[in-house]
């Protein structure tokens, strides 16, 4: 037996929190990373294209002809519709889907008699947080949904962004009423 | 090892007390394993006891997993490692990421293959010691990267951009296997408590 104790050639700097978040929880991490980062990307695009709206507004008014300033108020109305979802979509993932696993993660932690129960806690947790964040496989269809939706948003921010930065095109309002129907 | 631990003793009823005494030296070298209850049961074992031994083994393996545990939460900071993982993997760190969105969100406009990681970092760092990341400890915040994907014709730096928490850097080197990961921390603890409990075994076969 002590042959092999000194024989086992011990790892370099082992990370035991590797054990816990192993390769698979990695993975799971990535997916979920992904489908928040998107969101919140969206998020972000919405409040950009509002703030360069309102600035342009303020600082253009006595030019915008009145054809488009119907369509801009459009643009207006649309947008605080899209944020509203936006919003929900976020606060529901955040607090109602990351706090609550992880608030019942921590009470099992503290419980936990050995690694093994910490280990299988953890898994346990991350597949709640991907199956309540509609990323399970059985999800599929709903999460596709929210994925257009999402990339309808998108390119309603980028076409609104192409709007403002001065290139009035017939075009970019023909597509921007398009998206906007 | 085990002659000399049994004393040169062959017949084997009661098992010597010098080689339980010797084990159990040992056995308290890992501190706090054998509790005075495991010790007297220990101690009145005698040959044919394999019920008694099932139950010492029973308990000493609870008190090391417990020992175990305490280890990994104490010293490896799993818990700061979970919820950092929360805070960057989850994105839970709101004003992290609203940092890290306006520095990140021009650059990612671009054509992905028009990215560059050093650019990224920077900007990463940027968002790490501006906002409320930078009191995480340093073994936090070394872990924090940037990771961009495979692009594609046609995608722009937002698909392919992804932050990274590097937990998986000597993963090669450790085995999945829990048995491994066990007894790698007892001799990491400067003694085998499996040595201890092969001696238990090997006395009582005597």
């Amino acid at each position: 037996l002590r042959c092999i104790a000194f024989s086992y050639v011990r790892p370099v700097n082992p990370v035991p929190a590797l054990q816990v978040v192993h390769a698979d929880c990695i993975s799971k991490y990535r997916i979920a990373f992904h489908m928040l980062w998107r969101l919140k990307r969206v998020e972000w695009s919405l409040t950009t294209t509002w703030k360069q709206h309102t600035m342009f507004n303020h600082t253009n008014r006595a030019y915008i002809p009145p054809a488009l300033r119907a369509v801009f108020h459009r643009c207006y109305l649309n947008r605080a519709t899209m944020m509203h979802v936006v919003n929900n979509l976020c606060a529901f993932l955040m607090f109602e889907v990351l706090e609550t696993s992880w608030q019942s993660l921590q009470e099992t932690i503290s419980r936990a008699t050995c690694l093994d129960d910490v280990i299988t806690a953890h898994d346990a947790y991350l597949s709640e947080v991907l199956d309540r964040a509609l990323l399970a496989p059985h999800h599929e269809g709903l999460n596709m949904q929210v994925q257009q939706l999402l990339h309808v948003v998108l390119r309603f921010c980028t076409l609104e962004e192409t709007l403002i930065a001065g290139k009035f095109s017939t075009r970019a309002v023909g597509a921007l009423l398009c998206v906007l129907s | 090892l085990f002659e000399l631990d049994l004393g040169g003793q062959t017949s084997s009823t009661p098992v010597s007390d010098s080689a339980l005494k010797r084990t159990l030296n040992m056995a308290e070298v890992l501190g706090g394993i054998v509790t005075p209850e495991v010790q007297r049961a220990l101690q009145t074992l005698r040959f044919g006891g394999e019920a008694a031994l099932q139950d010492i083994v029973y308990k000493l393996s609870a008190s090391i997993d417990a020992k175990l545990l305490n280890l990994v939460m104490s010293r490896f900071y799993v818990q700061t490692h979970l919820l950092a993982l929360k805070k960057f993997m989850l994105l839970g760190q709101g004003d992290f990421v609203t940092c890290l969105m306006d520095g990140v969100g021009p650059e990612l406009k671009r054509r992905a293959n028009q990215l560059f990681r050093h650019n990224l970092t920077g900007i990463l760092e940027g968002a790490l010691r501006a906002s409320n990341a930078q009191f995480e400890p340093s073994y936090v915040l070394d872990r924090i990267g940037i990771r961009l994907l495979e692009a594609t014709a046609g995608d722009s730096g937002w698909e392919i951009f992804s932050l990274d928490y590097a937990i998986d850097a000597p993963l090669n080197a450790v085995s999945r296997s829990f048995a491994v990961l066990g007894v790698d921390f007892l001799f990491n603890n400067g003694s085998s408590c499996s040595i201890a409990l092969h001696r238990v075994l090997v006395c009582t076969a005597r």
